[in-house]
């Protein structure tokens, strides 16, 4: 069966996340994904878009970011490749989500979240380019099964 | 984005749409500028709520730790589902008083 699938390229500018949340909500509507996979995935690339924008291309606002979205059979396959700098969001220390209000860090946690929703996440340096792979695995049962149809 | 109300001694104010990257700042320094005013005792209403970042995370950190500072007293209410599922992944549901609804966050709260 045929891949099917979007691409969209985002400029390195903060608001242009909602612009992918409208492109989400596009991908999902057309490819019937489930509720909590949007959910999933407009967090995993909001947390990964922010963190390329602040620190890959350090708030400059001319550079890209190139995100492809695939629907296979049993998993979705999301792409996000930028010509930043080397940044791998997988060497980021977790937070201790246990401690205590007062010693409470925000850092840490947008890259926590993507370890957490995502199925496999996968980082790699090629050329002068970081690219990031996502998969996310859908629910066994086929997504066209009654309970979702109107 | 953000609507202020006061009942007794208490402000309540309720959150709506998304809170990320783009709005967090000011979000958190409109509430900032509530607790300035004097509101000691605050309602976050979340209902309206629809999703929240890492960024948007940090509003409530910075609220909850300015009210422990001062002795004053955060409850939010009504997260959605997919809201609460961020704030279970961050442990911000140990930290944070978090109730089902809005008569529950004022009770609690008063």
């Amino acid at each position: 069966m045929l891949a099917r699938g979007i691409h969209v390229v985002l400029r390195s500018d903060t608001h242009e996340i909602r612009r992918l949340a409208d492109a989400i909500d596009y991908l999902a509507d057309s490819l019937q994904l489930p509720q909590p996979m949007i959910f999933k995935l407009n967090l995993a690339l909001d947390e990964l878009i922010t963190n390329t924008i602040a620190y890959g291309y350090a708030e400059q606002k001319d550079g890209v970011i190139d995100i492809e979205m695939r629907r296979h059979d049993d998993r979705v396959v999301v792409k996000l490749i930028d010509s930043a700098a080397a940044f791998d969001p997988l060497s980021v220390l977790e937070p201790d989500t246990a401690a205590a209000l007062e010693d409470r860090k925000i850092g840490g946690l947008g890259i926590h979240f993507v370890r957490t929703l995502i199925d496999e996440v996968d980082y790699r340096r090629d050329d002068d380019r970081n690219v990031i792979t996502l998969t996310l695995l859908l629910p066994p049962q086929p997504v066209t099964a009654a309970g979702i149809q109107p | 984005m953000m609507e202020s109300q006061t009942i007794g001694e208490m402000r309540v104010l309720s959150l709506t749409g998304r809170l990320d990257s783009i709005n967090a700042t000011e979000t958190e320094a409109a509430i900032v500028a509530e607790i300035r005013d004097g509101a000691t005792r605050l309602v976050l209403d979340c209902s309206g709520l629809t999703y929240v970042s890492s960024a948007g995370l940090r509003v409530f950190l910075v609220v909850a730790k300015r009210m422990k500072e001062i002795g004053g007293r955060v409850v939010l209410a009504g997260l959605a589902p997919s809201v609460k599922e961020v704030f279970a992944i961050s442990g911000f549901l140990q930290i944070l008083t978090v109730c089902e609804s809005r008569e529950d966050a004022l009770q609690m709260c008063a």
